[in-house]
């Protein structure tokens, strides 16, 4: 059984980017189409500004826990990271912005896969109130 | 937040009512290329779509929060040291909600559309 929790620096195992635009504090794969990750939003957050992080900084984090995602499977096949793109963000509503010391929890779901190409779905919550959902399609560069 | 950092408004210009272009100049020495990705320098697409946000905010003189993003499609991939110079063309309509449509071009290519919806911060 592998470990499925990568927290810290161990996500740069799973994710091809690196700081300052890293969007990801730890990332648990729940099962083979399910993921859960958090970020712990702190004052260097490339997109925290006057104390708030703004929307474009929770679509890199959903983005980033989709790549994460992606790279477990890389990682067990003792591969490096491949690099990720998004190809489309659909159906993206804000309800919230995070501050600083906030931290954000992820729930991401596979919707489908053909290829390199994955379709996700995800919702991000902080103290349990839903702040952002979202879908996505993801291109690993193979 | 990211103009003259990641980007530089070059020139702004009003098309038509609702209509403007904005030309810019991604900046190749930016530090999210650092991360975006090491040896491989690609505009990360939220710097993109939060550049837009803000040729958005400049022309309405007010800053404005992402209420929902209805579809964003990244068309090419924007590599700054293929090329810094794009131009976004951008239509606003402002109801209840500042309702945005934009494309992100360089000479030769289309790099992004985007259709959001913003709100007053």
């Amino acid at each position: 059984m592998n470990n499925t929790y990568f927290g810290g620096v161990e996500v740069f195992k799973l994710i091809p980017q690196r700081p300052p635009i890293v969007q990801i504090s730890s990332i648990d794969i729940t099962s083979e189409l399910t993921a859960t990750s958090t970020l712990l939003v702190t004052d260097d957050n490339y997109f925290v500004f006057d104390g708030v992080m703004y929307e474009p900084g929770l679509v890199e984090h959903i983005a980033q826990s989709a790549a994460a995602y992606a790279g477990y499977e890389s990682f067990i096949n003792n591969e490096e990271p491949h690099l990720g793109y998004i190809g489309e963000i659909k159906k993206c509503s804000f309800w919230g912005l995070p501050s600083i010391n906030d931290e954000i929890t992820t729930n991401l779901e596979v919707v489908s896969k053909f290829e390199n190409i994955s379709l996700i779905k995800a919702q991000s919550f902080i103290d349990g109130k839903l702040i952002v959902e979202c879908q996505m399609k993801i291109f690993i560069k193979m | 937040m990211l103009e003259n950092k990641f980007y530089k408004l070059l020139d702004l210009h009003q098309s038509e009512d609702d209509s403007y272009l904005f030309k810019v100049e991604l900046n190749k020495d930016c530090d999210v290329y650092k991360g975006h990705f090491p040896g491989s320098p690609i505009a990360p697409g939220v710097c993109n779509i939060q550049m837009v946000r803000e040729c958005v905010e400049r022309v309405l003189s007010k800053k404005l929060r992402i209420d929902n993003i209805k579809q964003v499609k990244f068309i090419s991939l924007v590599n700054p040291l293929d090329n810094t110079l794009y131009t976004i063309s951008c239509k606003i309509s402002v109801s209840d909600k500042i309702d945005v449509c934009a494309n992100m071009n360089s000479d030769s290519s289309d790099c992004m559309t985007i259709k959001m919806s913003l709100v007053d911060l």
